[in-house]
C-alpha cells in the first residue's frame, strides 16, 4: 500500500535486534585518527611528534573564542598527522594517534549544578568540546545562539526516526535521568521555559522511559519521517487549546540526547565529550548493535568488532534516508555520526525513468518545494528561473526520492539547485580519465 | 594499511561503491500506476459486455493493441528505448476504445489510438512529457472527423448482443446527453443511471462501475481526489444553477453528472498525472476551471453536433496545466512565509 501522507512519509522500522542488545564497548582499538580543525583553516598541533597525550587533553589551541579547542579521545602516543576527506565534513587535517589506554568511566562525586550560570554552562560546554550528534554543530554555538535570539522550549532529540539507528533509545534506556538533568542545564542557559525530551518508541518501551522521566517530560512524535512536530502545539482558531501545548508562535529548538548527557557529565564530573554511541547495523552485519566508541575510531574497528555475515557493497556512515556513502572502511568516527550500516544490496533499486507527474515528491516534502519543478527546470538549464523555487528551504530529507515511483534522484537533484544559487554551473564528471 | 578505495574484510579486501542517499526507496513504480488503470478499465469492459456482448471488448482491446504497436513503432522511429514498459500507452489506447460507441467500425479506435500515440504523446517526447492528454485529443479528432460513427450508441433495452462484424442493422438509441441538448424533458430513475442501462459509449454509462473505480484509483493514489472532487462538485453547481431540464433541481444535476462523459473524464482523463498540475491547489483550481469550461460547452457549444464536450475541455485545462500549477504554488508560498513572518514578529514581541 501507499506509504506517501500529507508533508511526509511512513518508514518501515529495522530497528530490531540492535535496539534490544546492551551497549558493547569496543574491545581494541590500536589508532585513532582526530580531526585538528573541522574548518578550512590551518592548525598546528600543540603537542610534538611521539608525545604522551592523555584523554581529553587539548590537540590544538584555538586562537579565537568561538571555536572548539578540540580534544584526544583516548591516551595514546600523538604519531603525525595527516588528511583524510570524510563524506560527511570533507577535507578534515587529522591528528593520528597511537592507543595506550581507552579509560572506563570511573566517576567521583558529582559537583553542584544549581549554582551553574549561563555563561559558565556556555565555557564548561565549549570546554569539554561537545558537538552536538545531530547536525554536527558546537553545543556552545548553538546555545548562544539561541540565548541571544530567544528559545521559548527545548527538546532533547531522541527520536531517530530512520530505519536502523537506535543509538539514541540505547542512551536513554541507560541514562535517561542525566539526559534530563543535562537537558535542563541547557534549558536554564538559553533561558527555556520548558523542556523535554522527544521520541518515537513502542508503548512498551516509551512507558518505563515515561515513568523515570515523568509523563510530561516525554514526548512521542508522530510517525511520519521527516519529524517536524516536537512539541504539541494548539492550533488556533480550530483546533482545542490544550494546557500543555505551545503557541503557534513559540520557538522550539532541540538538541541531541548524547549532547546532552554529554553536558551533564561536563558539568558534574568535569569530563570531556570523548565518544559516541553509534549503532551499526545493516544486512552484512553479523550482530548489530550498539557501540560505545571514542571518536577518531576508524569504522574497520566497528565492524570488526560486530563481524560481517557477508562482504558489504556499500558503507553508509548515517542512516538509510540521510547517509553518505562511503568508499573506505578507515574513516573516523566523528561527532554527528550515530549510525553505520553495512549493506550487501540497497533494497530496492529502480532504473530512472522520465518524471511522469505524479505530484508525490511535492505532497510529501514538508518545507512545502516543487521538488518536480526545480529538477525539470534544472535539467532543462533554466538556472536562471531556479530560484523563485527557492530550492535552499530542502533540509535533504530525502523523502521525495524515496516517493518516486519513477526512481528519480530527486533529492540530489534540488540539493544541486539549491547549491546553484542562480549562476549557470557544468560538471565535468568526477575524475580526469587521463 | 592504506588509506584509499578499498578496506579488508578478513584479510581480504572489500570494494565499496558510491551511492545517493537516499538509499531506501518504496517499491511503487510507474507501470503500477498504470497496471492500476487498466485495472479500473476491466469492470467497465465486463459491464458493457453484459448489454451489448463481447463486442465492446473487441473495440477496447483494438485501442489497446494499437496504441501499443503504435508506441513500438514510433520508438523504433525515433530510435529510443522502448516504453512500452510503463504500461502508458496500453492505458492511453484502453481509454479511446472505452470511450468508442459500442456500433463503432474497428477501425476507429484503432486510427484513434495511433493518431494518440504517433502525433500527439510520441513527437513532444513520449511518456512524461505530452502536453495534451493524448486519449482526449484522439476522441476530439474522431469527433471532429467522424461524429456519426462515434456518437451513434445503440439501445442497451434490446438486450441482444450486437453482431461482431457488420452493424447496419443494430436499433440505435439517443442518449441522455443528446436528449439534454436537444431540449427534451428527460428523467431516468437513479437505479437505471447507476446500473448503465442506456445509451451511451462503452465505458461512460455505468455510473455505480466508475464511482467504484474512482474510489479504487483514490485509494491507490493514482488519482487525486483533489481534481475530481471539485471538477464534479463545480458541475453538479453548474447543473443546480443553471438546468436544461426540468423535475427540478436534483434531477438537473443527476441528469448533468451521468450524461455524456462528464464523470468518464473526470476520473480516467483530468487525473492523468502528465497533463495535471502537481500542487495540491493547483489540482483543485484545475478540477473547478475543467468544471466550469465543461457546463460553459454545456450550455452555449455546438451542442447539435458534439453531444459530448468533456474531452475538448480537458484539453483546454490541459494547456493551463502549469502556469496554474506555478502560480497556485507560488500563492500558497508567499502566504505562509507572511504567516511564518508575523509568528517571529510576535514571538520577538
Amino acid at each position: 500500500m501507499p506509504v506517501h501522507t500529507n508533508r511526509g512519509i511512513r518508514l518501515p522500522q529495522n530497528k530490531e535486534p540492535a535496539a534490544s542488545r546492551d551497549v558493547a564497548r569496543l574491545s581494541r582499538v590500536e589508532r585513532v585518527t582526530l580531526p585538528l580543525s573541522y574548518g578550512t583553516e590551518e592548525i598546528r598541533p600543540v603537542c610534538g611528534l611521539y608525545e604522551t597525550v592523555m584523554r581529553g587533553s587539548p590537540l590544538t589551541k584555538p586562537e579565537s573564542q568561538d571555536e572548539l579547542p578540540l580534544a584526544s579521545s583516548v591516551t595514546g602516543v600523538f604519531s603525525g598527522t595527516r588528511v583524510i576527506s570524510h563524506p560527511l565534513y570533507g577535507e578534515l587535517d587529522c591528528a593520528v594517534i597511537d592507543v595506550l589506554a581507552v579509560e572506563g568511566d570511573e566517576e567521583g562525586k558529582p559537583a553542584n549544578l544549581d549554582k551553574l550560570g549561563p555563561d559558565k554552562l556556555l565555557k564548561i560546554a565549549r570546554d569539554a568540546g561537545i558537538i552536538d550528534e545531530l547536525d554536527g554543530i558546537p553545543l556552545h554555538t548553538k546555545l548562544s545562539q539561541w540565548r541571544e535570539e530567544g528559545c521559548d522550549f527545548l527538546v532533547a532529540d531522541g527520536t531517530q526516526p530512520e530505519p536502523y539507528a537506535s543509538s539514541a533509545w540505547a542512551v536513554l534506556n541507560l541514562s535517561a535521568e542525566r539526559v534530563q538533568d543535562g537537558l535542563k542545564l541547557a534549558a536554564s542557559c538559553v533561558g527555556a521555559s520548558g523542556y523535554h525530551t522527544a521520541v518515537f518508541l513502542s508503548p512498551e518501551r516509551r512507558r518505563p522511559l515515561a515513568q523515570r522521566l515523568g509523563e510530561h517530560r516525554l514526548f512521542q512524535v508522530p510517525n511520519r519521517y521527516p519529524v517536524t512536530q516536537y512539541a504539541r502545539r494548539y492550533r488556533t482558531p480550530l483546533g482545542k487549546k490544550r494546557a500543555d501545548a505551545l503557541p503557534m508562535s513559540a520557538r522550539v529548538c532541540r538538541i541531541g540526547v548524547q549532547a546532552c548527557l554529554a553536558l551533564y557529565r561536563a558539568a558534574a564530573y568535569g569530563k570531556p565529550h570523548c565518544g559516541a554511541v553509534v549503532t551499526v547495523a545493516g544486512d552484512a552485519v553479523a550482530t548489530p548493535q550498539n557501540l560505545y566508541v571514542p571518536f577518531g575510531t576508524p569504522v574497520q574497528n566497528l565492524l570488526d568488532h560486530c563481524g560481517l555475515s557477508q562482504e558489504p557493497a556499500y558503507l553508509i556512515l548515517g542512516d538509510m534516508m540521510t547517509g553518505r556513502a562511503a568508499e573506505s572502511a578507515e574513516l573516523p568516527v566523528l561527532p554527528g555520526m550515530t549510525c553505520i550500516l553495512a549493506l550487501k544490496v540497497r533494497p530496492v533499486t529502480l532504473t530512472p525513468t522520465v518524471c511522469i507527474g505524479c505530484g508525490r515528491c511535492a505532497k510529501v516534502c514538508h518545507a512545502g518545494l516543487l521538488p518536480s519543478e526545480i529538477v525539470r527546470r534544472l535539467e532543462n538549464m533554466h538556472y536562471e528561473r531556479l530560484a523563485g523555487l527557492h530550492p535552499e528551504d530542502c533540509d535533504g530529507c530525502g523523502a521525495c526520492s524515496y516517493v518516486c515511483p519513477s526512481g528519480r534522484e530527486v533529492a540530489l537533484r534540488v540539493t544541486e539547485a539549491a547549491h546553484a544559487h542562480g549562476t549557470i554551473f557544468l560538471d565535468w564528471g568526477e575524475e580526469d580519465e587521463t | 594499511m592504506p588509506m584509499g578505495q578499498y578496506s579488508w574484510i578478513g584479510g581480504k579486501r572489500m570494494k565499496l561503491k558510491k551511492a545517493e542517499a537516499p538509499h531506501l526507496r518504496q517499491t511503487e513504480r510507474v507501470a503500477y500506476m498504470s497496471l492500476d488503470l487498466l485495472i479500473a478499465l476491466v469492470p467497465l469492459c465486463i459491464f458493457s459486455s453484459i448489454y451489448y456482448g463481447l463486442r465492446p471488448v473487441l473495440l477496447v482491446l483494438t485501442g489497446l493493441v494499437t496504441a501499443v504497436v503504435c508506441e513500438l513503432l514510433g520508438s523504433l522511429v525515433m530510435r529510443r528505448r522502448p516504453t512500452v514498459a510503463d504500461g502508458n500507452a496500453a492505458v492511453i489506447g484502453g481509454l479511446v476504445g472505452a470511450m468508442m460507441s459500442p456500433i463503432t467500425p474497428y477501425w476507429v479506435p484503432a486510427v484513434a489510438a495511433a493518431f494518440a500515440i504517433l502525433v500527439v504523446k510520441m513527437p513532444f517526447g513520449g511518456t512524461g512529457r505530452h502536453v495534451f492528454h493524448p486519449a482526449a485529443a484522439a476522441l476530439a479528432l474522431c469527433a471532429v472527423c467522424f461524429p456519426t460513427r462515434v456518437f451513434t450508441y445503440p439501445d442497451p433495452g434490446l438486450n441482444v448482443p450486437i453482431p461482431l462484424g457488420d452493424t447496419a442493422g443494430v436499433i440505435t438509441a439517443l442518449s441522455p446527453a443528446e436528449q439534454l441538448n436537444s431540449g427534451a424533458q428527460i428523467s431516468y430513475h437513479w437505479i437505471t443511471l447507476l446500473q448503465g442501462n442506456f445509451a451511451g459509449p462503452i465505458g461512460a454509462t455505468a455510473i455505480a462501475v466508475q464511482l467504484a473505480c474512482m474510489l479504487y484509483l483514490f485509494a491507490r493514489h493514482t488519482a487525486s481526489p483533489l481534481i475530481v472532487l471539485p471538477y464534479l462538485l463545480t458541475c453538479a453547481a453548474g447543473a443546480a444553477l443553471f438546468p436544461r431540464t426540468s423535475g427540478g433541481v436534483g434531477n438537473s444535476v443527476l441528469m448533468e453528472l451521468c450524461s455524456g462523459m462528464l464523470l468518464f473524464s473526470g476520473i480516467y482523463l483530468l487525473t492523468d498525472t502528465v497533463t495535471a498540475p502537481r500542487y495540491w491547489l493547483g489540482r483543485v483550481v484545475y478540477g473547478i476551471l475543467a468544471g466550469v469550461l465543461v457546463m460553459t460547452m454545456r450550455h452555449f457549444g455546438r451542442s447539435d453536433q458534439f453531444p459530448c464536450t468533456a474531452f475538448f475541455a480537458v484539453l483546454l485545462v490541459n494547456a493551463l496545466a502549469p502556469v496554474i500549477d506555478r502560480w497556485c504554488w507560488r500563492l500558497v508560498y508567499t502566504l505562509r512565509r507572511r504567516l511564518q513572518e508575523r509568528m517571529e514578529r510576535r514571538a520577538v514581541q
